[in-house]
C-alpha cells in the first residue's frame, strides 16, 4: 500500500492561510525571545564566571583628595598600610596594588630633529605589570654591564594632547613621531644640581587605564637605591594605588569610596553600575524567557490543537478510507519537525543579528567583555531541547487525539 | 471468505431508545462474502450504526461482532485499518469527499494507493457511464449531492475490496440514474467475487428489492 496522495492538501485545509501565517509568525516570536533569553542568560554567566577567572573584573586607580590642609601632611597625601588591608578586606576587592614613585628629582629630554625639549620634575612611577594595559614592547629592564639598556617607558593615553595644550603646541607629536625620538631620562638632586646619570629610553606604549608616567620596577629600585637617601616612613609609602575589583560588586566598593572620600576615576564607577545593570537586564530577560518559553509551548499545543479540532472530518474522512493513524501522525510529526526547524534556524539569525549588530558594538563601549562566541552552543542545546520536547510532546496529543476518534 | 457475523451485536443508543426487538439486534446474521444484502428501515433504526460497527468506525455495543471468523473486540487501530483499507469500501451517507480536492483527485486518493485497483481509463470510462465524466476536473464542493454520491461510489469501486457497504447510496438520485449505478455496481462486486451491504429508507424499492436478500 502507498502513500497517500494529497495527504498536506486534505490536512491543511481546515486552516485559513492567514491563520496559518499568523500562527508561524507568533512561532517565530516565541523562539527569537526564547534564543535571546537563552544567550541573554548565558552571557549574564559568561560576566559571572569570569569575575572568578579575573576577566569579568575591571581596575581603578584610587588616589587621596588634594586638599589644602593634607598639603604636606603624610597621613593626608600618602595611604597607610591599614587603609590598604581595609581595602583589601572588601568582598569586591580582588587585589590591591600601591604604586611606588621616584624619590629623586627627574627629568625628561627628547631630542626633536637636533632641538632637545626638556621638561623637568618628571615623576615616574612603577606598578605591578599585571594590571598595566598598553604595553607594545618589552617591558624589562635590568642593569646591563655597561648600564645603557634603554628604559621602557609607559605613557597615559592623554599625555601627547596635554604637552600639546601646555606647550601652545610648541610639543605637538603623535604617537608614531614620540616612539621614534630619542629620550632620555636625567636623575638629579635637585633641578640646580647637575643630573647624576642618563638613561637612555623607549616609549613602549600607552595606557588607557592608568594616567602616570611609568617605568619598570626595576628600574625604579635602582634610581631610588642608588641617587637617593629615602630618610622619612612617608618615603615608601604610595600616593595612589590600583584597585582590581569584581564588577557584579561595584556597589559596595562604591559606598567604601564615598566613605572615604577616595579620588578615582567616575567611568569606573559607571562601568561598574552598568556591569551591574547588565546583570539585572540579563535575568529580566532570562525570566521573560522563561514566562515566553512557557507561553510560546502552551501556544504551540493550542495551536496543534485548533489544527486538529479544524481538521476532525478530515482526519476520519482519511481514516474511514483505511490509512492508518500512524500514518496521519508521522504527517503532523515531520510537518512540525520541520516547521520548528525552520522557525530555529531563523530565531538563530535574527538573535545573531541582534548580538553583532547592536549588542557587542554596545558593549564594546565598555572595558569589560561577554565572553565565548556570539551565539552559544548552550542557546543551541537549549532550542534543540525545546524543538526535540515539543515535537514529542505534539506528537502524543495527536495520537491521544487520533485514538479518540473511533473510540464511540 | 471474509464472512460479516452479528451475534446479539447490540449498540446501545437503540437499546436505550427500545429497538432491541429489531431483526438485525438480536440472534445471530452472517453476511457471506459474495452475496449481496439490504438494510431496509425507516430512519433512526440504526442502518448506519450497523455499517459504522462493520467499519469500526463505532464500538459501542454489546454482543459479537465478528469478522473472517475473529472477534473484532480485540482488534487493535491497525487491524482496523488494515480491514478497511484491503477488504472494505465505504460510500458513508455524508459521503466524505475531500471539498479541495477535485473529483478525480478524490478517486485517486483511494486508487493510487493499491495494486489492483482501477486504471485512469477505467476511472473515466466508469465516470462516461453514470454520465459524470465532464465533472472528474471540478472540485467536489461545486457538484450537487447527487453528483457527489455518483464521485463516491466512483472512488469506491476503483479499489480491490472484499465488502462494499454503500449507505442510501441512491437517495439523491433519479429512478433512471439509480438504474444506471446499481448495474454498475452489481457488475463490478460480481467481478470482484465482492458482497455488498446497501441500506435504504426506501423500503419498497423495486429496483434493489428484486436483486438482494433483505435483512
Amino acid at each position: 500500500m502507498r502513500r497517500p496522495p494529497f495527504l498536506t492538501r486534505i490536512l491543511i485545509s481546515g486552516l485559513r492561510p492567514s491563520q496559518l501565517v499568523m500562527q508561524v509568525a507568533g512561532l517565530l516570536f516565541s523562539f527569537v525571545l526564547m534564543a535571546i533569553a537563552m544567550q541573554g542568560f548565558i552571557d549574564y554567566q559568561s560576566i559571572r564566571d569570569a569575575s572568578q577567572e579575573g576577566i569579568g573584573e575591571d581596575v581603578m586607580i584610587l588616589s587621596k583628595p588634594v586638599t589644602e590642609t593634607g598639603f604636606g601632611d603624610a597621613e593626608e597625601v600618602f595611604f597607610r598600610q591599614s587603609e590598604l588591608d581595609s581595602l583589601d578586606s572588601l568582598s569586591s576587592v580582588i587585589n590591591v596594588y600601591p604604586f611606588q614613585r621616584n624619590l629623586v628629582n627627574m627629568s625628561l629630554l627628547i631630542d626633536v630633529k637636533g632641538a632637545p625639549i626638556r621638561s623637568d620634575m618628571f615623576g615616574v612611577e612603577c606598578v605591578d605589570p599585571a594590571i598595566i594595559d598598553g604595553i607594545d614592547s618589552d617591558w624589562s629592564w635590568s642593569l646591563s654591564e655597561d648600564g645603557m639598556m634603554d628604559v621602557p617607558i609607559l605613557l597615559p593615553k592623554d599625555f601627547l594632547r596635554l604637552s600639546s595644550v601646555l606647550t601652545s603646541g610648541f610639543i605637538s607629536l603623535a604617537e608614531d613621531d614620540l616612539t621614534s625620538l630619542k629620550l632620555k631620562l636625567l636623575p638629579s638632586d635637585s633641578l640646580r644640581y647637575p643630573t647624576k646619570a642618563s638613561f637612555n629610553a623607549r616609549i613602549a606604549g600607552y595606557s588607557d587605564r592608568i594616567s602616570a608616567v611609568l617605568v619598570p620596577c626595576d628600574f625604579l629600585e635602582h634610581l631610588n637605591t642608588t641617587f637617593a637617601n629615602p630618610k622619612a616612613e612617608s618615603d615608601t609609602l604610595s600616593k595612589r594605588i590600583a584597585v582590581r575589583f569584581a564588577l557584579e560588586r561595584i556597589v559596595e566598593l562604591k559606598q567604601y569610596l564615598a566613605d572615604h572620600g577616595y579620588e578615582t576615576n567616575e567611568t569606573k564607577l559607571r562601568t561598574g553600575e552598568n556591569a551591574a545593570l547588565f546583570r539585572g537586564a540579563f535575568i529580566a530577560v532570562g525570566m521573560l524567557g522563561f514566562f515566553v518559553l512557557l507561553l510560546s509551548l502552551t501556544g504551540v499545543l493550542l495551536t496543534v490543537q485548533l489544527m486538529l479540532t479544524r481538521s476532525k472530518n478530515q482526519i476520519e474522512s482519511i481514516l474511514i478510507q483505511g490509512v492508518r493513524p500512524v500514518t496521519v501522525l508521522m504527517w503532523y510529526v515531520k510537518g512540525l519537525a520541520l516547521l520548528f526547524l525552520i522557525v530555529s534556524v531563523v530565531a538563530f539569525f535574527v538573535v545573531y543579528g541582534i548580538k553583532t549588530m547592536v549588542v557587542l558594538p554596545f558593549l564594546d563601549g565598555f572595558s569589560f567583555a561577554v565572553e565565548g562566541q556570539v551565539l552559544s552552543w548552550k542557546t543551541f542545546v537549549f532550542l534543540g531541547f525545546v524543538v526535540v520536547t515539543m515535537v514529542a510532546v505534539n506528537a502524543a496529543m495527536i495520537f491521544v487525539e487520533l485514538r479518540r476518534m473511533f473510540t464511540r | 471468505m471474509a464472512d460479516i457475523v452479528f451475534h446479539d451485536v447490540m449498540p446501545h443508543p437503540l437499546r436505550e431508545l427500545g429497538r432491541s426487538e429489531d431483526t438485525l439486534w438480536h440472534g445471530r446474521h452472517t453476511f457471506t462474502q459474495g452475496e449481496t444484502y439490504g438494510i431496509f428501515a425507516e430512519s433512526g433504526r440504526g442502518k448506519t450504526t450497523a455499517l459504522s460497527l462493520i467499519a469500526g468506525i463505532r464500538k459501542d455495543y454489546s454482543g459479537n461482532l465478528i469478522i473472517q471468523d475473529a472477534p473484532t473486540s480485540k482488534w487493535t487501530d491497525n487491524q482496523w485499518s488494515a480491514w478497511r483499507a484491503h477488504s472494505l469500501s465505504i460510500v458513508p451517507q455524508g459521503l466524505r469527499l475531500f471539498d479541495n480536492l477535485t473529483a478525480l483527485e478524490n478517486i485517486q486518493f483511494v486508487a493510487s494507493r493499491f495494486e489492483g485497483s482501477a486504471s485512469r481509463d477505467q476511472i473515466e470510462a466508469w465516470a462516461e457511464r453514470l454520465g459524470i465524466q465532464s465533472l472528474l476536473h471540478k472540485k467536489t464542493s461545486i457538484l450537487s449531492f447527487g453528483q457527489r454520491q455518483r464521485i463516491a461510489l466512483l472512488r469506491a469501486l476503483s479499489k480491490p475490496y472484499q465488502w462494499l457497504l454503500l449507505d442510501e447510496p441512491f437517495s439523491h438520485l433519479d429512478k433512471a440514474n439509480q438504474a444506471i449505478v446499481w448495474e454498475l455496481v452489481l457488475d463490478d462486486i460480481q467481478s470482484k467475487h465482492a458482497g455488498l451491504i446497501i441500506t435504504s429508507l426506501d423500503t419498497d424499492n423495486k429496483l434493489i428489492d428484486l436483486t438482494i436478500k433483505k435483512v
